[in-house]
């Protein structure tokens, strides 16, 4: 196998010159190689240049997944550490990244990254955090609050 | 700039499914859309896949003589004097033992519960199961009891959420029958009984159906049975009962529809270092392991949680509260 060499190229215009093997764990990336194999630069409308650095530097990473235990604890400890640069908004704009070129790896990493932060969030921070809207009347957020509540709360615990 | 309310709808699910099932309250009141996407069949579906309740909520572990814990993915529940875990479609069914006269039934993945207030202080082993009526499942609550009423034995009781009330199960047993362990199954009309005969090396299941009783023989001559365990499983219409001789291994039997004969499929796990006395156990063949719930080996008269994986499966069915007046 040569290693042919693939220009990726974001909506704002930086180039990223990358092994073919690795611009093909983009799926979008290999779906394009497959249908005309003489391509090698590839404009990728969708996505910044900030953002699609990201997405190759994990799909660097991952471009050999070895099947060892041993290799994929390193690879799962990289992942880790690599998650933690990136604050919810840039998670947001990595996602959006990996759903459009189609990294399924990178979209299960990123989901559960940003949905283990949910943990331990109450409906407001939540809210806060994520930028999401209200729109519940009082009504009928008191309504969803009974629906769902916890009656192991301390107060509705019966004394013995 | 990118907000999660931009996100595509399966984006949103992808990352909500993934949430702590102790976090899905706070999801479903974020917002309406959260809360409805938080319904669908899909959401579900992919909850499933994840399995996440299913590794998350079963951790019982002791706190200092007779205290209890079990955790929800970190919402931990306090429980004094925990005497046996069952779980059947969904809801899990929480014993207190001796010292408390209320049962609590907890759906974990909406984090609902209801106490029960138990008929009798001497029941002693429960089953949980469920029937289908009109696409509803309607839950009930078996109990193993030994009192009279009018000179007349008590053997089982079942209690219905749906009416919130306590009936002597009319079996007319008059055999001589040891009891050990019953499991209400799973699907439509099955309750089934595990006994024991007394003296004789061998066990029957009783299953009722509507109210004809029938009574099947496993055939376990070869085996010094003296406790079994019981463990029923659905898998596409076909009943699996999982028995233990809790000496040597967990035997399969497959019970079709239609069909009474017990097969054995499979011989399987050695039981042997887990097993002290009776106990309760879930077998999850795809990963081929066996949960189960006993009392601990070192430290007698505390329970003790072997988890090896788990084979409860999460439901969003509701539990339904009772109305006030009926409340305690």
């Amino acid at each position: 196998m040569s290693s042919n060499k693939i220009v990726l190229t974001s909506s704002d215009g930086e180039s990223f010159e990358v092994e073919e093997v690795v611009a093909r764990k983009l799926q979008i990336v290999g779906h394009m190689l497959e249908d005309d194999c003489v391509i090698n630069e590839i404009p990728l409308q969708n996505v910044t240049g900030d953002i699609l650095s990201m997405v190759i530097e994990y799909c660097k990473t991952h471009v050999d997944e070895e099947e060892s235990e041993e290799a994929q604890t390193k690879l799962k400890t990289w992942d880790e550490e690599f998650m933690k640069k990136f604050d919810i908004k840039t998670l947001l704009q990595i996602i959006l990244a990996a759903n459009y070129l189609n990294v399924k790896g990178l979209l299960d990493l990123v989901s559960q990254t940003i949905a283990d932060t949910i943990k331990d969030y109450t409906p407001e921070q939540i809210r806060e955090v994520f930028g999401v809207e209200n729109d519940y009347t009082e009504e009928e957020e008191a309504e969803v609050r009974k629906e769902n509540a916890w009656a192991f709360d301390e107060a509705d615990t019966p004394k013995p | 700039m990118t907000m999660m309310s931009n996100l595509p709808r399966d984006l949103l699910e992808e990352i909500l499914s993934r949430a702590p099932t102790d976090s899905m309250r706070a999801v479903r009141l974020t917002c309406k859309k959260w809360n409805t996407l938080a319904e669908e069949e899909s959401f579900r579906k992919k909850q499933l896949l994840l399995a996440k309740a299913a590794k998350e909520f079963m951790h019982q572990s002791p706190q200092g003589r007779r205290r209890y814990k079990l955790k929800c993915n970190g919402k931990l529940i306090n429980l004094t004097d925990v005497s046996q875990v069952f779980h059947c479609g969904g809801l899990v069914c929480i014993t207190n033992g001796f010292s408390n006269t209320r049962d609590v039934l907890w759906n974990p993945y909406w984090g609902q519960t209801r106490w029960i207030e138990a008929r009798s202080r001497h029941a002693y082993i429960y089953a949980i199961g469920y029937e289908t009526k009109k696409s509803c499942r309607s839950y009930k609550i078996v109990t193993s009891a030994n009192y009279y009423i009018d000179d007349k034995r008590v053997g089982y009781e079942i209690y219905e959420l749906d009416s919130n009330s306590w009936r002597v199960l009319d079996l007319n047993s008059d055999w001589a029958t040891a009891f050990y362990k019953m499991e209400v199954s799973v699907k439509e009309i099955l309750i089934r009984i595990l006994e024991q005969e007394v003296g004789v090396n061998s066990c029957f299941v009783l299953i009722l159906q509507q109210r004809d009783l029938d009574r099947l023989c496993l055939c376990h001559s070869t085996l010094i049975v003296k406790i079994l365990w019981l463990s029923l499983v659905l898998e596409k219409s076909n009943l699996q009962c999982y028995i233990s001789d809790m000496i040597h291994y967990i035997w399969r039997y497959g019970l079709l529809p239609n069909d009474v004969s017990w097969r054995k499929l499979l011989l399987a796990v050695d039981m042997k270092p887990l097993t002290v006395c009776y106990g309760n156990f879930f077998v999850d063949e795809e990963k081929k392991v066996a949960v189960v719930f006993d009392k601990d080996k070192e430290i007698r008269h505390q329970s003790a949680c072997f988890l090896v994986g788990c084979s409860y499966v999460p439901s969003s069915v509701q539990i339904k509260q009772l109305s006030k007046g009926k409340s305690n």
